[in-house]
């Protein structure tokens, strides 16, 4: 044998030679070499099996033959390994006749008939009527939750939910009850299901025991086409995989083996797909006259909005005129608009809904920080000495990431430690927890830092973030001696008023450690509007949009006039002194989504508003003309994640009947003031690939499987100096309103689309706040009490939750319910609010 | 099975429980001892004090039931005054404990494992107790009483009835 790296093995199985890993089991391996073996409880990503014996092989190893199990027998140098000799598959039948003994054969009514483990594993190992007498348990069915439905008349006892749920989801929301033939799993005292409602246990059972409940009757597994696209919701990027039956989306599932999310999903990736095919949808364009609003056809609604723009040039100069844009729009569709805006009409103000909160990490992330943005591929996870989320609350903002945290913690022993203005707890554990005072962020960073760096932390920067010494001194200390960190930045900080600082101490924490930062990003294609240009400050590429060099590069490439545009400050104040005369909202809702009520009239006093959505929304609700448009699952196309990855965009459902991409809307917009068409997204990702710095070969071809990262290094230069302030924001005491309030979404909400999901409505239907016990029990509340939340600024109304995820003085609240706009509650410019709670 | 959720009283002061697990501190491989303390001093596991266990050790509620419903020895739902524990081993089964199991079971209108409604009588089948030599057997509140037929084990039920009847019919 050639000499072969020496963390490998190699070993034939059936004949067939294989090399993997060294640690890899003998199941790994014939994976690998596409061998069937019928085992039913193993799962590479889950410790803890061995225990339906389906999986027995036989090996040899020095001319001596053993049964083992493949699941738990690890593989070696040179052994031989036979799967389907006569006396194995007499073991697996004999096995199998116990399996088949308690389990109902429903397959005709089985959802999971044709994607079932047992049927494939019996099929398989042609096993016949056995000996024993079949006896079927009697259990109910199980459907106390609106997606998981439980069968344990089905269970096989495979233990992969319980493992799941505790290993990836570190919920432990289920395990197993009783024991002998009364063993079940499931909830303890058989309360209802009430979790996360991420589904990992449905993906995993390899039977019908635990279903999606939205698919019931559906459709059969072979029934389906598949299609693999990229979840439309927040920015992990994870891949999806749509389960089409004549033209009805029926379920979403998850793949293993493709994407970076190994499988895993949160709830609206799995079950919020409901959106696509719901009767709310828009189905025509609508426009309009007086205070009624009518249907027209698309080449009028297009000449109305081009006219108009265009008209605003040139009586009002191109000041006049600006786009927001949402940031689930793919990259074809951000990059025509911005394109069409500034080569087509002249206008340069192009605002995103996080570039308008906070520039500096966005559009100018680069111009900040240089090579020590805080954008970091998802591998980094693997080589971390520890992960530190600060302001973040991963298990809710971005559960996948707490998903691909916690294997790595179980495997490697990597320590977690938590910071948050609220007394934020990570399944399983951390290794220390701390709670600091919002608003005093970087002092507290900025003490971590100094232990980092071998000196002590200055005692007036405790004082000031407000921290108990003892878990200060654990957290500092376990960061130090752990080294290069991973800093993950939640929702918390990417909202607060002083964003630009904390990231900047956080990515010198980092820094000093040997770490890397990971900023968290709203929605699905965050990062890939900010690549793509969508902001008054720069061109695709973070090029400066004020530069003529710049501008004059984009002229030659697209063949038209880019105007030198340098921002006249922001567009808050614009529209404010009421220079903003039209504006074009594209797939996202401002007015809900915006901090600040006083966004809500900025935006209805504009002479002209133009909006693209799916939905209506309260924007499109003010708009004189609404575009309807195709989600993103409905059409192909581009997101970049989290951490720079291209990923592709499948058509996973049929486009419903009327709506529009947003790109064919852009281009026939810009095909009105002399722009050329494109044949489809494919070709404007061409172009992309062409034009843009970074995106250079990211075709829809190249980044088919897995994506490709953006290559920001060119961009990046050097590292910048990162001066940051370390004094804290004061928070004026305000006796009326003695609750700090926090805004944050819900693990079931995100964006324009979740609340025409069914599936999640039914989960999290309405408005709630949290609050700690104490709190509430002053005010004379209790746990779900109807209350409203009040500012000087507006009221909500929502159901109150106690819990001592708040601390005293903090209450925090879901912005996602348009009823009870929690963004209307801050002054605009803050992302945190002085409130007072009474009974409703 | 038992339907547990029903028989769970949520009405006990837990401050016992608090007391263990101060002493327990971050013990996860304590939870044994935890539950055993724990059910000696109430009798049973109240779902209270298994849901403060669960919250202070970090580990899901569904798992510490799992732990607490794996072994004989813990049980879910409050216990009565007197547990009467009916050995069901083979001595005592050739004896015709089966009899006194459904004697017992309908005197008190329970099943193994319940609990009257009065509190005063908790019924449980077990293995053997290692008094064959007294077969057939049971145990009232660990004092064993042999030899028993159908009748002794109706005294016995209408004697401690009586002796903690409030009023006299
Ligand atoms: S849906 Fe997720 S959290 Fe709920 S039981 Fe299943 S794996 Fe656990
Ligand atoms: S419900 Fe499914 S995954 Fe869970 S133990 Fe039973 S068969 Fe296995
Ligand atoms: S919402 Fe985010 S975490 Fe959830 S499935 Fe979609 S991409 Fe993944
Ligand atoms: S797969 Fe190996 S024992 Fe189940
Ligand atoms: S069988 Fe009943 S005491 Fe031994």
């Amino acid at each position: 044998m050639t000499d072969q790296p020496k963390n490998t093995v190699t070993l034939t199985i059936d004949g067939v030679s294989v090399t993997v890993e060294k640690g890899k089991k003998i199941y790994d391996a014939a994976i690998k070499a596409g061998i069937y073996l019928p085992g039913l409880c193993y799962d590479p990503k889950l410790t803890r099996f061995g225990g339906c014996r389906m999986c027995v092989v036989e090996i040899t190893r020095k001319g001596r033959t053993q049964s083992k199990w493949a699941c738990c027998e690890p593989a070696s140098d040179g052994v031989e390994v036979v799967t389907n000799s006569p006396r194995i598959r007499k073991k697996q039948q004999v096995m199998m006749e116990f399996l088949l003994a308690a389990h109902p054969l429903d397959c005709p009514t089985c959802n999971a008939s044709g994607s079932c483990g047992l049927q494939d594993a019996a099929y398989f190992i042609k096993q016949t009527r056995g000996r024993i007498p079949l006896k079927r348990r009697d259990e109910p069915l199980l459907i106390d939750n609106p997606v998981i439905e439980r069968d344990y008349n089905k269970c096989i006892m495979c233990g992969k939910c319980v493992v799941i749920c505790d290993e990836v989801q570190g919920n432990g929301a289920i395990g197993f009850q009783k024991r002998g033939y009364n063993a079940e799993v499931g909830t303890p005292f058989r309360i209802p299901l009430v979790c996360d409602y991420c589904g990992q246990c449905l993906h995993v059972c390899p039977v019908g025991s635990i279903q999606d409940h939205t698919e019931r009757y559906k459709g059969h597994a072979w029934e389906y086409e598949k299609t693999n696209t990229i979840c439309p919701y927040c920015a992990v990027g994870c891949t999806i995989v749509a389960n089409v039956k004549r033209g009805d989306l029926a379920k979403v599932t998850s793949n293993d083996w493709i994407g970076v999310n190994n499988g895993n999903l949160c709830a609206r990736g799995r079950f919020g797909h409901g959106f696509v095919q719901s009767a709310q949808r828009l189905r025509q364009p609508v426009m309009r006259r007086g205070e009624a609003r009518e249907p027209v056809e698309w080449e009028r609604a297009l000449d109305s909005i081009a006219a108009r723009i265009k008209e605003t040039v040139e009586r009002h100069g191109p000041g006049a005129v600006a786009a927001i844009a949402g940031e689930g729009m793919p990259l074809e569709d951000a990059y025509l608009l911005q394109k069409v805006m500034r080569a087509g009409f002249g206008a340069g103000r192009i605002e995103t809904l996080s570039n308008l909160r906070s520039p500096a990490l966005n559009s100018g992330l680069f111009d900040t920080f240089g090579a020590l943005a805080p954008v970091t591929g998802y591998d980094f996870t693997r080589r971390a000495g520890a992960f530190f989320f600060f302001g973040a609350d991963a298990e809710k903002e971005n559960p996948v990431i707490a998903n691909m945290v916690r294997p790595v913690m179980r495997d490697h022993d990597t320590p977690l430690f938590v910071a948050n203005a609220r007394d934020i707890l990570f399944a399983p554990k951390e290794r220390a927890r701390l709670r600091y005072r919002y608003g005093a962020e970087t002092a507290l960073l900025a003490a971590l830092t100094a232990v980092a760096k071998g000196g002590a932390a200055d005692a007036a920067l405790l004082t000031a973030a407000d921290v108990d010494g003892e878990a200060f001194a654990r957290l500092a200390g376990g960061l130090k001696a752990a080294g290069a960190p991973l800093v993950f930045l939640g929702k918390e900080i990417h909202d607060h008023p002083r964003s630009e600082d904390i990231v900047k101490a956080a990515v010198e924490l980092a820094a000093a450690l040997g770490g890397r930062a990971l900023l968290y990003r709203e929605y699905a294609n965050t990062m890939g509007a900010n690549d793509m240009g969508l902001s008054s400050t720069h061109l695709p590429g973070y090029l400066p949009a004020g530069d003529p060099d710049a501008a004059e590069r984009y002229a030659r490439a697209w063949g038209r006039a880019v105007p030198v545009y340098a921002a006249a400050g922001p567009l808050f104040g614009a529209l404010e002194r009421g220079e903003i005369k039209t504006l074009v909202v594209a797939g996202c809702d401002p007015v809900s989504a915006l901090y600040g009520a006083e966004w809500k009239g900025l935006i209805q006093n504009v002479e002209y508003l133009a909006a693209t959505a799916p939905f209506d929304n309260e924007t499109t609700k003010l708009a004189h003309v609404t575009l309807p448009t195709q989600t993103a699952m409905e059409r192909p196309g581009m997101f970049t994640n989290n951490e720079g990855r291209v990923q592709l965009l499948r058509r996973a459902a049929p486009p419903q009947q009327g709506a529009w991409a947003e790109w064919e809307i852009f281009q026939e917009l810009g095909r009105r003031v002399g722009m050329p068409l494109y044949a489809g997204p494919e070709k404007v990702a061409e172009e992309i690939a062409r034009v843009v710095p970074g995106y250079e070969g990211l075709t829809h071809s190249k980044v088919t499987w897995g994506g490709s990262l953006v290559d920001y290094a060119s961009r990046a230069g050097g590292p910048r100096a990162l001066a940051f302030s370390t004094a804290p924001v004061a928070w004026s005491a305000d006796g009326a309103h003695p609750l700090l309030a926090l805004i944050g979404n819900s693990l079931y909400h995100l964006g324009i689309l979740s609340p025409h999901a069914p599936a999640l409505v039914e989960i999290d239907p309405r408005a709630w706040v949290e609050a700690h016990p104490e709190d509430a029990a002053g005010l004379g509340l209790r746990d779900g009490d109807e209350v409203v939340v009040e500012s000087r600024n507006g009221a909500i109304h929502a159901m109150l939750k106690t819990t001592y995820r708040s601390p005293r003085g903090i209450v925090y609240i879901m912005k996602n319910f348009s009823g009870a706009p929690a963004a209307h509650l801050p002054a605009h410019g803050d992302a945190a609010a002085r409130v007072a709670l009474r009974k409703a | 099975m038992t339907n547990m959720a029903a028989a769970v009283d949520g009405e006990v002061d837990i401050a016992y429980v608090r007391e263990v697990l101060d002493k327990y501190q971050d013990a996860r491989g304590a939870v044994i001892p935890i539950l055993q303390k724990v059910q000696t001093h109430y009798g049973y596991l109240p779902r209270a004090a298994l849901e403060m266990i669960s919250h202070t050790l970090r580990m899901p509620l569904a798992h510490l039931v799992g732990v607490a419903s794996f072994y004989a020895q813990f049980r879910m739902t409050p216990r009565g005054k007197y547990m009467m524990k009916i050995c069901c081993g083979t001595a005592c089964h050739v004896k015709g404990s089966a009899k006194l199991v459904e004697k017992t079971a309908e005197l008190l209108d329970v099943n193994h494992g319940q609990t009257t409604r009065d509190k005063l009588f908790t019924m449980e089948r077990v293995a053997c107790i290692g008094a064959c030599s007294l077969a057939p057997v049971i145990t009232v509140n660990d004092e064993a009483v042999g030899y028993l037929d159908m009748e002794g084990i109706e005294d016995i039920i209408h004697k401690l009835r009586d002796e903690n009847a409030i009023a006299p019919k």
